[in-house]
């Protein structure tokens, strides 16, 4: 059991564990999480409970022979005390072999030649092969491409991965009501989103709202400058 | 929407269960832990499976 002090850190995870199993039971017959704390104590990580630690966990689907693999690693904003996703992957295997069709992969951390959040396809691609000779590149394995996906703020979702599955038809929905619970936890992660941004570009928010008809006033003497002068 | 269907357990992940994991994973896949380490930091581990594990584990091996 973890120790007294990782509980406030897995608190924080817990909601975001149940916002998760809301969307995999859509598709997971029986979807089962661990919330963990990571080594040396300051992250933790929301993954399948398959037994693994150190590999994405593997979650069984509708469909037999396709197999959703993801993992979260998130730790706290020490300003807000906000849940922060550091690293995730969500991906499309297949069973027996394993073998990943398609992973959209996030770093927080990631270098400045490489984006955020990238989309991985792992799969056969002739006409990639020929874009890639057609610039005068080698040949190499589409998997090495790193589509960008969002950036930090708007990249894509559990809800988007589990809408392309279902729409795609590969895999069978637990239940008829799949399109309200998506769009519903949907709608609830870019109001989180448009809160964690406006707390980045809160000039842009304060224009906007005066676009719109609010009167908005800026905090009181000491407070931030806006750098364009608004 | 029905809630509660699924359960989230809580745990610890110790430093040796996750390196051992880790080992696992690259015996498998036939590579060296310090290449990986050093394919892991200059972002240039091009496996899926490995690109992964370093995702997941990478900074809690290297005390980042």
């Amino acid at each position: 059991m973890p120790k007294a002090g990782a509980e406030a850190l897995l608190d924080a995870g817990d909601p975001f564990a149940r916002d998760l199993l809301d969307v995999l039971q859509l598709i997971c017959p029986a979807p089962s999480l661990v919330n963990g704390e990571l080594p040396p104590g300051d992250r933790a990580i929301l993954r399948p409970d398959d037994g693994s630690t150190a590999e994405p966990g593997i979650m069984r689907t509708t469909t037999s022979g396709i197999d959703l693999r993801f993992f979260f690693k998130y730790d706290v904003d020490p300003e807000g005390g906000y849940l922060r996703i550091q690293t995730s992957t969500i991906g499309l295997s297949l069973t027996p072999s394993g073998r990943c069709l398609l992973r959209v992969e996030y770093d927080r951390e990631k270098g400045p030649d490489q984006p955020d959040a990238h989309v991985h396809v792992d799969a056969d691609g002739a006409l990639w092969g020929k874009a890639l000779t057609l610039s005068g590149q080698p040949l190499r394995p589409l998997h090495t491409l790193h589509i960008p996906a969002g950036g930090r703020r708007f990249r894509p979702t559990m809800e988007d991965f589990v809408e392309f599955l279902l729409r795609g038809r590969f895999v069978t929905p637990t239940s008829d009501g799949w399109r309200d619970v998506l769009r519903a936890k949907r709608r609830e992660w870019e109001e989180r989103q448009a809160r964690a941004a406006a707390r980045r570009h809160e000039f842009a928010v304060a224009d906007t709202l005066r676009g719109l008809g609010w009167t908005i006033h800026p905090p009181p003497e000491g407070g931030p400058v806006d750098p364009d002068g608004r | 929407m029905t809630r509660g269907h699924g359960r989230v357990q809580r745990r610890v992940i110790t430093p040796g269960e996750l390196r051992a994991d880790v080992e696992r994973v690259l015996a498998e896949e036939g590579m060296p832990f310090d290449r990986f380490v050093e394919l892991g930091q200059a972002d240039e581990l091009h496996n899926p499976r490995l690109r992964d594990l370093w995702l997941l584990a990478g900074a809690s091996l290297i005390g980042a």
